[in-house]
């Protein structure tokens, strides 16, 4: 399966070269276009608890998977923020955990689960679920605004709501930034600080911000205050 | 201090390298990931403090990120789409409270009134920021941003100001005639005169707002 990422980092979108009996699941509305030759298959995967499993991490309840029957066929894939999109291999039993909505695509032998993220991780903001998936296969996955690489070797504190994906075998943890005053008053509400050795990918936006300073143009609708 | 810009124009971060005892002054709520500092939180005195918050628009508080050590590491963002530049100011600057995004500490950040026909007329409220010293000044925009070198006189639109130079002053003034004034969709701009650097955003928040706003559900307000 040969792929490439196009429109980088602003409007990313993912080819996908599908030679002849190859497959790609894909995140439910992610298909943009496709060579008529490909045949589409839509099911709950898993079944239903699977499924509704899946919507509580932040994906689709069905999946779409792609295949390639006797012809090979291109495929194109798009998230739905603007933002970048990040392809990679993972290796046979190779683990990541991604923030809720980053799925975009993965091989059908890749494993997506929905995983507790742990109670603190709620009052970041983000919801209380992560996806951990495990190869072997491809990958994909998206962010609004750029993606930053980060290797972090040792500590690093991040903003919960930068987070995008990361190596499982880093150790998180959810906290405060600074003494009460910061808590309070710095405008970085939670973060989590990440130790030991992997790597770590950031969004260099986060969507709540852009929704916040929306909310005041929305129109009003003006309700009398006994009622 | 060792910066850099990344991810321009639409995404930009700055990715800010600090050596021990080195520190960066940030806005609040800026900070995207960091590694071997220590954050603390400052009104950068309670008077100025109150002023920003209350008339530049800006928050009260500001963040300092400390190197403990050689080898710390901010990453800063600002909060919409849109650019990030360095200055290397030395003198004085004014600028708009919401393109401030981080500052050498060394730098001073004060609310400056403009005259009541400025402030009125151009449609930014009546007061700016003054940023005085010498340093490195991180600015963001709505969009990308764009340098002018004015030389003489220089029409923009009040909303696409980042910053200028003390080199500059401006006037508010009408677009051509009385009829371009009232139809064209420019309304009243600001007239700049002297010699120094303009810069300017490719967007405007405020028409960002209004062309997206409308589409969106109706909040419910107590009369």
């Amino acid at each position: 399966m040969k792929h490439e990422i196009v429109g980088r980092p602003d409007f990313a979108m993912l080819q996908l070269l599908l030679e002849p009996g190859e497959s790609i699941r894909a995140e439910s509305g992610a298909m943009v276009s496709m060579d008529s030759t490909l045949e589409l298959e839509t099911k709950a995967q898993g079944g239903i608890l699977a499924g509704i499993k899946r919507m509580i991490g932040g994906e689709s309840f069905f999946v779409n998977t792609f295949r390639a029957g006797n012809q090979p066929g291109r495929l194109h894939l798009a998230p739905g923020s603007p933002g970048d999109l990040h392809g990679m291999e993972l290796a046979e039993g190779e683990s990541w955990m991604l923030q809720s909505g980053a799925y975009v695509a993965g091989g059908t032998s890749v494993e997506v689960d929905t995983k507790w993220g742990g109670a603190r991780t709620f009052f970041g903001g983000e919801g209380l679920f992560m996806l951990r998936v495990t190869g072997p296969g491809p990958l994909f996955f998206g962010s609004y605004g750029a993606l930053e690489v980060l290797d972090i070797d040792g500590e690093m504190v991040v903003d919960t709501g930068a987070i995008v994906a990361f190596d499982e075998g880093l150790d998180y943890r959810v906290e405060t930034v600074g003494g009460l005053k910061s808590l309070l008053f710095s405008g970085e509400g939670l973060v989590c600080r990440f130790h030991g050795r992997g790597r770590l990918y950031i969004q260099t936006r986060l969507p709540a911000p852009l929704a916040a300073f929306l909310h005041p143009f929305r129109p009003v609708k003006q309700e009398s205050s006994d009622d | 201090m060792d910066l850099s810009i990344d991810h321009r124009p639409a995404y930009a971060t700055a990715r800010v390298r600090l050596n021990a005892g080195e520190a960066i002054r940030a806005e609040s709520g800026a900070m995207l990931a960091m590694q071997g500092v220590t954050i603390s939180t400052s009104s950068g005195g309670l008077f100025k403090a109150a002023k920003r918050k209350l008339f530049g628009g800006e928050s009260f508080f500001l963040n300092d990120f400390k190197a403990d050590r050689d080898g710390g590491e901010v990453i800063l963002a600002p909060q919409l789409p849109g650019d990030v530049v360095k200055l290397d100011i030395d003198g004085s600057w004014t600028m708009q409270g919401s393109s401030f995004l981080a500052c050498e500490p060394g730098i001073e950040i004060d609310t400056r009134m403009q005259s009541l026909t400025k402030g009125f007329l151009s449609g930014e409220g009546l007061f700016v920021l003054g940023i005085r010293g010498r340093g490195a000044l991180l600015l963001s925009s709505f969009g990308a941003i764009h340098e002018v070198r004015v030389d003489g006189e220089y029409v923009v639109d009040s909303g696409h100001i980042v910053a200028f130079d003390e080199g500059l002053d401006y006037r508010i003034r009408g677009m051509g005639n009385w009829m371009s004034t009232l139809f064209s969709g420019e309304g009243l701009v600001c007239r700049f005169r002297g010699r120094g650097r303009l810069l300017l955003q490719t967007r405007q928040p405020e028409a960002f707002g209004k062309r997206v706003g409308p589409l969106l559900p109706e909040r419910r307000e107590a009369r």
